[in-house]
């Protein structure tokens, strides 16, 4: 073969042709084709499935199993996941693996019969939608180690309101695309029940959770000083209040707007609750320097919502009216307990033992599916495990 | 309600102009050595317009009225020879259909008159200097740009719709012995480009190997290195490397996997690209050939050149894996193209709940994941009228002539759900597109050509989720002779003009276009109904257009 040689310039640098360029195009090519390229190795930051969800070792999320904490799918295992945090994370996590990954890190961190208890419920919860057989096996472990291990671990609770004068009736909501009408049924909270679950959907062209209390009687909210009620949000910074016509005046743009923005973490917690917060809103945010408190007697409705269109479902409880704005005493508050209640949850679970959650869960699961054939076979299993579970008075005993 | 929005007919500013034009060109401009710059000519346009909307609440007429004037002018100065167009503008019509046109600027408070385009040269003996602004420019994809980093910038009329000045620059091109050699560099070498420097240096015996790279002035480059081979009887092997995107190495990135959102960093590799293409032509126009185009998650480049009408689904994009393959197999005036398309990304688009910002270094949108079949049968007796060639409507020499091409695009991505500022939309799901069209010259031999293009299939945004259209599109000319022509173009649920009707998914039931074009001793003359349903409370619409262009 005849060796070509080319001139590329000028100065008469001569090079051979083809080999250069076999150097410069062939070799970085095979060595993309090694290489491969596509995306490994990153660091996890967030779940965004349920499905593909796989054991990382035969014990992960189990007792004082610690490997879930080297698990490369596992977005919280370099982070903090404490007493404090957990709530946080747990809340914001958008489906049942990544609630898994949440609490088996907190077990991981700090054995406790919360931890392990919800390890397993949210190991039940990721079974039931995919009907992955290591979810199955690792929930039955994670149920099991909650007997073994924290046996007289209870729950907490929250005192309920004990007002009995509700002097406005929650009559008609309206939650964005579930038009006018709302479900207060909701009791999967493990703290609250009863409560009102709003849910995100799709409201002016965004997905977006909104909760309106309409047709408030006029002449109502000037009488009050306070709003207030309990909150619990999925990963959410901020949240509006709107009082609608009202005239805010907004610092920011000088703009007047009806709405103002709040941020949810400014609130307390609410003790024995996790992931709730004790809201206070001065109904004085919402008179402008040209007004006077009587002027919020001609408002008739009341938002909660998420801020921006972050597509953040909520739960909302215990609505009240407090602090008396007329100087002759709280309006409607017939028992003295100076609160005026709009809505509040009727059905506040008493503490319990996590034995006996496991025993419910794992006998007659109220909304999820059995991690056995049947209630007699989970019978038999807990029986297996030296434990018994009775039926009647949702009570899980040593034999 | 009748509104006369403007009472001026003509603009006094177009009249004096036009006159002082005419009046001087001979005596003050005339062209020659010591008259540097000479009046060519130019056109005078009128046009009135009258339209209606017809909605639910009643019916709103409107009549209008434009003057456009273009004076051409050449020049020979400095060293330097070229031409120059001045635009100056009246009155511009508001048309409910072309909501965009060139004079448009005069309704905002936009100069009366404007440079419209310019274009110098100066040829020396080692390299000729070309200065242009707003003057067609063409890609190098038969230059050896093989990235296709040097875009097409033949659609002026497009950017003057928007009045945009593209393309802008200055090119240097070699000579002697810097044969091969051309630098263009300027604020805008093609429509959307950043300022940048695009270079290019063929080399090897047959100039067969190519250098060419772009570095934007505000950073970012795209350098690739093309290399062509003659294997063996007919054989060929074309193949580059390409480094593009190192401004974003560094950034963070977001993918998913198994259902885990993971955080990485783009590095070098990621900027990394290959084409390579093998060819046979077996002779008698045969050839087959199959391709491969490897572009890391930020390696963007260009798209090929399409070929004989091909409508595979090409990306600019990076984040690919693309094998490619075709085969054209003539049977007397028969051409027969059956193509094969396959798309994989590295990374896929994230799922609803991650969605990538558009500033993110990537996203996953027009490069998605699809396997696409496409086969073509072309009928041309005279070939050396080319039949895809771009004027080839006006030059098609043959009694008929025509093409069929059927492309089905399996989309097995999706696209990113994309978050604009507090917008958020949701991106295209996996989904079967199909495309079939066809255009028809008959030229009979009373010397009356027709032209028939005729398209259907389904038609989608290319990045948000609303379900496909299935469109349909008919444009016939009927040209009986050099001076007059006929046309009608009916489309039923096709998008609006401008792409941003696409994007945004608006189309129209139904939208007709009828047409006549005449040919004037001094000028020509045209009249244009244009009707558009919309099927919503906004009303159908319609509109009478005429002008008359007088040139000089």
């Amino acid at each position: 073969m005849v060796e070509r040689i080319m001139k590329i310039s000028s100065k008469n640098i001569m090079f051979n042709k083809g080999a250069i360029m076999q150097k410069l195009l062939v070799v970085p090519a095979l060595g993309m084709l090694l290489a491969g390229c596509n995306p490994s190795g990153g660091t996890s930051t967030a779940v965004s499935s349920n499905e593909g969800f796989s054991a990382y070792c035969p014990s992960v999320g189990v007792a004082d199993s610690q490997c879930v904490l080297n698990d490369p799918e596992n977005p919280y295992a370099n982070l903090t996941v404490d007493a404090t945090t957990k709530y946080t994370f747990a809340n914001a996590a958008t489906n049942d693996r990544g609630a898994f990954y949440v609490w088996a890190t907190a077990q991981a961190s700090e054995q406790s019969g919360e931890n392990q208890y919800q390890t397993a419920a949210s190991l039940h919860a990721l079974y039931d939608d995919t009907d992955n057989a290591a979810a199955k096996e690792q929930a039955i472990l994670a149920y099991k180690s909650v007997l073994d291990n924290y046996y007289t671990d209870a729950t907490e609770g929250v005192t309920p309101i004990a007002a009995t004068d509700v002097s406005y009736t929650l009559t008609k909501a309206n939650i964005c695309g579930d038009a006018w009408s709302f479900d207060t049924a909701y009791d999967q909270d493990l703290s609250i029940s009863n409560v009102i679950y709003v849910t995100s959907n799709w409201c002016w062209g965004v997905p977006y959770a909104t909760f309106s209390i309409m047709d408030i009687p006029t002449s109502t909210l000037n009488n009050y000083d306070n709003l207030e009620f309990k909150v619990k949000w999925e990963d959410s910074t901020q949240m509006i209040i709107k009082i609608p016509n009202a005239d805010v005046y907004a610092p920011i743009d000088n703009a007047q707007q009806s709405e103002l923005f709040y941020t949810v973490a400014d609130f307390p917690e609410v003790s024995g609750a996790p992931g709730w917060r004790q809201v206070t809103i001065p109904l004085s945010d919402f008179v402008s320097a040209s007004q006077t408190h009587d002027d919020l007697a001609a408002f008739t409705e009341i938002q909660i919502n998420e801020a921006w269109s972050t597509d953040r479902s909520f739960l909302v409880t215990d609505i009240v009216l407090t602090g008396d704005a007329t100087g002759n005493g709280l309006v409607g508050d017939t028992n003295g307990d100076n609160l005026v209640t709009i809505y509040k949850s009727d059905n506040v679970p008493t503490p319990s033992n996590y034995r006996d959650l496991v025993g419910e869960n794992l006998v007659e699961p109220a909304s999820l599916d059995n991690l056995y054939d049947d209630a007699a076979a989970a019978t038999t299993a807990l029986s297996g495990w030296g434990f018994s579970y009775d039926t009647a008075t949702n009570s899980l005993t040593s034999d | 309600m009748t509104v006369y929005a403007k009472s001026k007919l003509i603009a006094p500013l177009v009249i004096s102009l036009a006159g002082t034009a005419l009046i001087t060109s001979e005596a003050t401009f005339a062209r020659g050595a010591d008259t540097p710059v000479s009046f060519e000519g130019g056109s005078i346009t009128l046009d009135v317009l009258s339209n209606e909307t017809v909605t639910s609440s009643g019916k709103t007429t409107n009549n209008d009225e434009g003057q456009i004037a273009f004076f051409d002018f050449d020049f020979n100065m400095g060293g330097l020879v070229g031409d120059f167009t001045i635009n100056a503008v009246g009155a511009s019509s508001t048309s409910l259909f072309d909501e965009e046109k060139y004079g448009k600027r005069i309704n905002s408070d936009g100069d009366a008159v404007e440079l419209y385009n310019f274009q110098a040269s100066s040829f020396g003996d080692d390299y000729d200097l070309n200065l242009f602004y707003h003057t067609e420019r063409y890609h190098w994809g038969t230059e050896g740009d093989f990235f296709g980093i040097m875009k097409e910038g033949t659609d002026v009329p497009g950017a003057d719709l928007w009045n945009e000045k593209v393309n802008q620059g200055i090119e240097f091109v070699g000579k002697g012995e810097l044969e091969g050699l051309k630098v263009v560099a300027g604020p805008q070498v093609y429509w959307g480009a950043e300022p940048q420097t695009v270079i290019k240096y063929l080399f090897g015996e047959d100039q067969q190997h190519s250098f060419v790279g772009s570095y934007k002035q505000a950073g970012g480059s795209q350098t690739s290195l093309n290399g062509a081979f003659d294997l063996s009887d007919g054989l060929k092997l074309e193949v580059g490397g390409l480094i593009s995107g190192q401004d974003k190495v560094g950034n963070t990135y977001d993918y998913e996997k198994n259902g885990i959102i993971y955080e990485d960093t783009i590095s070098t590799a990621d900027t990394l690209g290959l084409r390579a293409k093998l060819s046979k032509d077996s002779g008698g126009g045969q050839i087959s050939y199959v391709a491969f185009d490897y572009a890391g998650l930020v390696a963007d480049s260009g798209i090929p050149d399409r070929w004989f009408g091909t409508n595979l689904p090409f990306s600019e994009s990076g984040n690919k894996t693309v094998v490619e393959a075709g085969i054209n197999i003539p049977n007397g005036s028969y051409l027969i193209i059956p193509r094969v398309f396959y798309r994989e990304n590295l990374a896929d688009a994230n799922p609803v709940a991650f969605i990538r910002n558009n500033t993110d270094a990537f996203m996953v949108g027009d490069n998605r994941a699809v396997l696409a079949t496409e086969i073509s049968l072309t009928y041309d007796p005279t070939p050396a009228t080319h039949f895809y060639e771009w004027d080839n409507d006006a030059k098609e020499d043959a009694t008929l002539a025509y093409n069929i091409g059927l492309v089905r695009k399996e989309y097995r991505g999706a696209t990113d759900s994309l978050k604009t500022g507090d917008y958020r939309s949701n991106g295209r799901a996996a989904e079967d597109l199909w495309q079939l069209n066809s255009r028809i010259v008959m030229n009979a031999a009373s010397g009356v050509k027709t032209v028939l293009k005729l398209e259907a299939g389904l038609k989608t945004p290319n990045t948000t989720a609303p379900a496909a259209n299935n469109y349909r599109t008919l444009e016939v000319s009927v040209i009986p002779n050099e001076q007059s022509s006929y046309k009608v173009k009916y489309a039923t649920d096709d998008f609006g003009p401008y792409d941003w009707r696409q994007e945004w998914n608006e189309f129209f039931p139904e939208q007709l276009e009828l047409g006549y074009e005449r040919k004037l001793d001094s000028g020509d003359f045209g009249v244009k109904f244009l009707r558009r349903t919309t099927g919503e409370a906004t009303g159908d619409i319609s509109e009478l257009q005429a002008h008359y262009t007088y040139k000089f």
